[in-house]
């Protein structure tokens, strides 16, 4: 293990970036084709569930004091147990992971470069990662740090562009179908981004000073969650619930639709930056997590040695994942929030109540 | 490894015995020197006698100066000198405490501290019998002059720029701070050619660990010899195998007095008018020494541009052939229009012919460094006519990358520090190749790769993209943004914490 630290800040940064990583692609279209012009209200109401989950990952960091999901689940159930905990954990990473290249590779190889083959957009996209993860966590904070003011300028800039295009009227009638859609169609943001930070749990231990570990995650959960309420209700103000939904990449196309004084036009390039850049991290934090991770289930001195191989798979994974983007929609909308629920929540719930265990167990 | 200090002048006879001592009788002594330096034609060996005691002066010709040697070492033993017989110890005692009418006197016992002095331009004075020697600096030899600074020009501010000789250099630097903390320590690097390296530092101001760091470095270098301070960034620097470069080099005072203010250490190599200093920050490159002497709204903007040319040099071809080949949705349909009107009939792929106009001029710009100044005018008819006229009048390239490339070249030409431009010119090429292949994807990804791996690099301990990761609000006052000097209150605080306040606020009138 490497004895690298990251600061708070930089620990904030990387969860907004895993937050917006990867949902920013797949989220609106599922909320706007359940909740309807409504579909901004579940993400208000998923951040709230989302920092309440935080405080409850939280809690178990400051319970594992120092040591990661892997390190403590190992050190409270045992070698055997423990380890066998570990590798629901892990498989759920990796395989997180591989969605999540998939994600990419399938927006870059439908929209951008549809010529190129996605094996060899995963390939270079991983070769990215691999050399982030081998220089270590340290190296990836900072540049979370160089890309952040950049990622909030595109932003705002989007934003401002996108103005003139606005429709109040899309958002009428207000609660048109009742509460309960709402309500449900909360479990997509909850499935899809904040379930998955349970993977942040690999990271924590790394930063420095605990206390402001626990506030930097939750104020980054809300910037985050903030970001993708802005991106949806944009989604719904400029294209309207049913293009919304009917569109793969809704944010992509109202970025299209951006024309300044008939000259500048074609700034979706803007929103593909900022997907590459938050869904690089996304997948380097999982993939350093899992590489780290099964470095501890071994307990290897480095993980670094794993790193290429693991890729190698995950090339493969990611492909033979799902067959195409129907399916993928399916499994988005039915599967994955039973799966990451099991991960996501009830890993780390049982994992809580052992530390707990433990802890009155060692008082005694 | 001597570590004889050069400009000690109240050093004790050297305490390093393994080289053998002086002999005692004259002859002796000096049929020694003359093999070892092999009959060298400009070693120039004067023997004399003061009463009857045999002595003899011995200098390199070229490396002194023929007057001090002539009034100060000659007409005093010779003709000043009182006749009358004395013992050899006394005579000794007399020449060194009262007959020597030079600033620095030194004496020795071995043959390697006598080499050593010879060879830097002293004169040694020998006495039969006498185990002891003694050296006179007389040292004085052709120089440049301080001069107008060539490679890093300035409109406002000093014009002088450091020369080929380690004193006058160190001189430039005590005349710029008169601060009794400004430490200069030497070392002599190289086996054989036993280059004068001075570290020059603030004490109260730069760190005691970047310092020890700096010695330790130079310490381990093996080398046989150092002709540029070249050899020695090669040795010191912390990423080998990074394009970027984490030292920072200037042959402006003015610079290089600067970051002594900011707490860096700065190395002088004897024989080379540019200077190093360390930790150098990925920031410092886009800083000039002019940046403090222009009001702070222009030096801001200048900043701001540098980075904008930063981005362009870097980026620019490779955004042209991505978008020309990969993105033309991308492109408004005017501009487009025109693009494709230019590009018909050019035969290459875009990044063919991108690769061709940027080697092109790569090797235009190297045949303009390398031609001698009378015949430098060609090349720039050759390159502007020639090439860049002809070429897109005979249908080889379209005119936008002709504008493309000129552009390009341009802005790499705006940094102050010459070191900065090297990755961009050689990353340039990189990222082509990724736009060739993959497109905006692969210029992405490319720049994501750069920026992680900058991350990851480091200059003496202090991390290289500081201040801006891991990110220091204070210290924001003078990287992009320069405040005016009242605002900068405090140095650096990636490089030093020490002696932190540099002005006080309200110091400034009104």
């Amino acid at each position: 293990m490497d004895n690298q630290t990251i600061s708070a800040r930089q620990y904030m940064f990387l969860v907004v970036f895993f937050i917006i990583g990867s949902s920013i692609l797949i989220v609106p279209t599922p909320l706007a084709a359940q909740a309807k012009q409504d579909a901004w209200m579940s993400v208000i109401l998923a951040i709230l569930f989302g920092v309440i989950f935080v405080m409850f990952l939280n809690k178990i960091g400051s319970l594992s004091s120092g040591k990661t999901f892997v390190q403590s689940a190992i050190y409270v159930f045992g070698n055997w147990a423990g380890r066998l905990f570990c590798i629901f954990y892990l498989s759920f990473l990796y395989i997180l992971a591989s969605l999540v290249l998939r994600n990419i590779g399938d927006f870059m190889t439908t929209q951008i470069i549809p010529e190129t083959p996605l094996q060899f957009t995963h390939i270079l996209f991983l070769l990215v990662v691999i050399g982030g993860a081998y220089i270590g966590v340290e190296s990836i904070a900072r540049s979370s740090e160089i890309f952040m003011p950049w990622m909030i300028l595109l932003l705002i800039f989007l934003t401002i562009s996108i103005m003139p295009q606005i429709n109040m009227d899309q958002l009428k009638p207000v609660l048109g179908n009742g509460v309960i859609p709402i309500i449900s169609n909360s479990s997509i943001v909850i499935g899809t981004p904040l379930l998955e930070m349970v993977a942040l749990l690999m990271i924590f231990p790394y930063v420095k000073e605990e206390k402001k570990a626990k506030r930097a995650w939750i104020l980054g959960t809300v910037f985050g969650g903030g970001v993708l309420f802005l991106i949806t209700i944009l989604c719904l103000l400029v294209l309207g619930s049913d293009l919304t939904a009917l569109n793969a990449y809704p944010t992509y196309r109202i970025a299209q639709k951006i024309n300044i004084a008939g000259f500048l036009e074609g700034l979706e390039i803007i929103i593909a930056v900022i997907w590459m850049l938050t869904i690089f991290f996304k997948l380097i934090i999982l993939y350093y997590a899992t590489s780290v991770g099964i470095a501890q289930f071994f307990t290897l001195k480095d993980h670094r040695p794993l790193l290429l191989p693991l890729g190698m798979g995950m090339v493969v994974l990611s492909i033979i994942a799902y067959p195409d983007v129907a399916y993928f929609e399916t499994f988005v909308g039915e599967t994955w929030l039973p799966y990451s629920l099991t991960h996501g929540l009830i890993l780390p719930a049982i994992l809580m109540i052992g530390l707990l265990v433990k802890r009155r167990m060692s008082r005694n | 490894m001597n570590k004889g200090n050069e400009q000690g002048s109240n050093q004790s006879p050297s305490k390093e015995s393994n080289s053998p001592p002086l002999l005692p009788p004259l002859e002796d002594s000096l049929s020694h020197i003359e093999t070892e330096l092999g009959k060298s034609t400009d070693l120039v060996i004067r023997r004399f006698a003061i009463y009857k005691t045999r002595c003899a002066a011995l200098y390199i010709d070229g490396l002194v100066d023929k007057n001090t040697v002539q009034n100060f070492i000659m007409e005093a033993l010779m003709l000043e000198m009182p006749h009358k017989r004395v013992s050899v110890k006394e005579l000794y005692d007399t020449i060194k405490q009262a007959s020597l009418p030079i600033g620095e006197v030194t004496e020795f016992n071995d043959y390697e501290a006598l080499f050593k002095r010879l060879l830097s331009g002293e004169t040694i004075l020998l006495i039969d019998k006498e185990k002891k020697a003694l050296a006179a600096s007389t040292r004085g030899w052709r120089d440049r002059g301080v001069q107008e600074s060539t490679s890093e020009s300035v409109i406002r501010g000093p014009k002088e720029a450091f020369t080929e000789t380690l004193r006058t250099n160190t001189a430039l630097l005590r005349r710029k701070i008169k601060d009794p903390k400004l430490r200069i320590e030497s070392k002599a690097i190289g086996e054989v050619t036993r280059t004068d390296v001075a570290i020059v530092y603030l004490q109260d101001i730069a760190e005691d660990h970047i310092v020890q760091e700096v010695h330790r470095r130079l310490e381990e270098i093996d080398i046989d010899g150092i002709l540029e301070s070249g050899y020695i960034e090669e040795y010191i620097q912390d990423a080998q195998y990074s394009p970027f470069p984490t030292v920072y080099y200037s042959e402006k005072p003015d610079a290089i007095a600067g970051g002594l203010l900011e707490g860096r250490v700065a190395i002088i190599t004897d024989g080379t008018p540019d200077v190093l200093l360390v930790p150098a920050l990925f920031v410092n490159f886009f800083q000039s020494s002019e940046d403090y002497y222009q009001r702070a709204d222009i030096s801001t903007f200048l900043r701001l541009l540098r980075l904008v040319c930063f981005n362009i040099a870097l980026f620019m071809p490779a955004l042209y052939i991505a978008f020309t080949t990969f993105h033309q949705e991308m492109i408004p349909a005017p501009l487009l229009i025109s693009l494709a009107a230019q590009r018909e009939g050019v035969p290459f792929p875009a990044f063919v012919e991108a690769l061709l106009m940027e080697l092109t001029f790569e090797i235009l710009r190297e045949a303009g460094v390398r031609l001698p100044k009378p015949v430098g005018s060609a090349v720039s008819i050759v390159g502007a006519l020639v090439l860049g006229q002809s070429a897109v009048q005979a249908g080889l390239v379209s005119p936008a990358m002709v504008i493309v490339v000129a552009l390009t070249a341009i802005s790499s030409f705006v940094f102050p520090a010459y070191n900065i431009a090297i990755p961009i010119r050689m990353l340039r090429f990189l990222f082509m190749i990724l736009a060739a292949t993959f497109g905006l994807y692969g210029i992405i990804l490319g720049l994501i790769a750069m920026v992680l791996h900058l991350c990851s690099l480091q200059s003496f301990g202090v991390a290289y993209m500081s201040p801006f990761a891991p990110m220091k609000a204070k210290d924001q006052k003078d990287v992009i943004i320069r405040f005016p000097h009242w605002g900068l209150f405090s140095r650096p605080s990636s490089l030093t914490k020490k002696n932190e306040k540099r002005t006080n606020p309200s110091s400034k009138e009104n």
